[in-house]
């Protein structure tokens, strides 16, 4: 069932497909006509492909959740961003990096590595930041920017600018180290070798 | 338009949020030059604003796979065809959209040059 609705959205861009499929899981697939075939369903979906097709005079920025146009700086605060709108800003402004940004279909991986997770890595992070400390009320982005400063949290932020790497590492020590801690009597080489092909393996 | 604040290798690890402004200025720029510019290809703009944001932040590792990951940006017909329909439309809209971000970035900049955003 969740197969099935989740090939009908990916196939969102060739409306005849869809409706042949639609029309070919409501008449041959008793195992799926009860859900294929309800009247919703099809509305729904219909409606989708009417909208797509019709709306041809939208642009990227009229689909975009939150344009820079829509940030506050508040003046009276030293120029003070308002943080949510910036993240929601720099989210959206990630989607323009979409896989119809890449010209080359072999360097869509290496182009999205340097374009669009670096920027997401970030934007992560200072959400993630954001989320802790608006229980403080202070939802500025300067003021984020102090508070870390503030704390010298250096580390954190090195690591953070190598989003790639720091998450395998990471995965790869804490695993060797919990298979040291539970198997004493294995050689350093064994706890490290064995979580390799999970952690660091699938990037190199 | 305000200038943007061009940073050092020396302030390359400010904090956390640097990078994501980085980012940004380097998008802002590359958008801009590419604006600017109407018979630049967007791989040229791109690579224009790389050296002036986030080049002198690279290592001599990510350097030359930066400049090959700009050869995969998108042709400049293809790429303001999939922006929108209507040229002109969206060409009004990205000079908005541009000119809010830009304010945006000459801000965190400015926040940035200060000696409290250092360490």
């Amino acid at each position: 069932m969740m197969a099935e609705a989740t090939k009908l959205t990916a196939r969102r861009d060739r409306p005849p497909l869809v409706l042949f499929e639609l029309c070919f899981s409501t008449s041959l697939s008793s195992a799926s006509l009860h859900v294929s075939n309800h009247p919703s369903r099809i509305i729904n979906q219909l409606n989708r492909l009417l909208n797509k097709h019709t709306d041809t005079m939208s642009t990227f920025f009229d689909t975009v959740k939150k344009s820079w146009e829509d940030v506050p700086v508040d003046a009276s605060k030293d120029n003070a961003i308002s943080t949510t709108e910036f993240l929601e800003a720099a989210e959206s402004l990630t989607t323009l990096f979409g896989r119809s940004f890449y010209r080359i279909d072999g360097a869509v991986s290496l182009a999205k590595l340097y374009f669009r997770c670096p920027g997401l890595g970030s934007f992560q992070a200072c959400q993630e930041r954001h989320v802790w400390q608006r229980q403080g009320k202070h939802c500025s982005t300067s003021w984020i920017d102090r508070s870390e400063l503030t704390r010298h949290r250096k580390s954190v932020t090195a690591s953070l600018l190598l989003p790639h790497f720091q998450r395998p590492s990471r995965t790869l020590s804490s695993t060797s180290l919990r298979r040291r801690s539970t198997l004493p009597p294995r050689a350093l080489f064994g706890s490290t070798g064995t979580p390799f092909p999970s952690s660091f393996a699938p990037i190199y | 338009m305000a200038q943007p604040v061009r940073l050092s290798r020396h302030h390359s690890h400010q904090s956390t949020d640097t990078s994501l402004y980085s980012g940004l200025d380097f998008t802002a720029q590359a958008l801009r030059h590419n604006i600017s510019n109407p018979n630049k290809e967007l791989a040229d703009s791109f690579r224009e604003a790389y050296g002036n944001t986030l080049k002198p932040h690279h290592s001599f590792v990510v350097k030359p796979l930066f400049s090959a990951a700009m050869s995969a940006t998108p042709y400049r017909k293809d790429f303001y065809a999939k922006l929108g329909g209507d040229d002109a439309k969206v060409q009004q809209q990205l000079e908005k959209y541009l000119s809010a971000l830009e304010k945006i970035v000459a801000t965190l900049n400015q926040f940035l040059a200060r000696k409290e955003a250092k360490w």
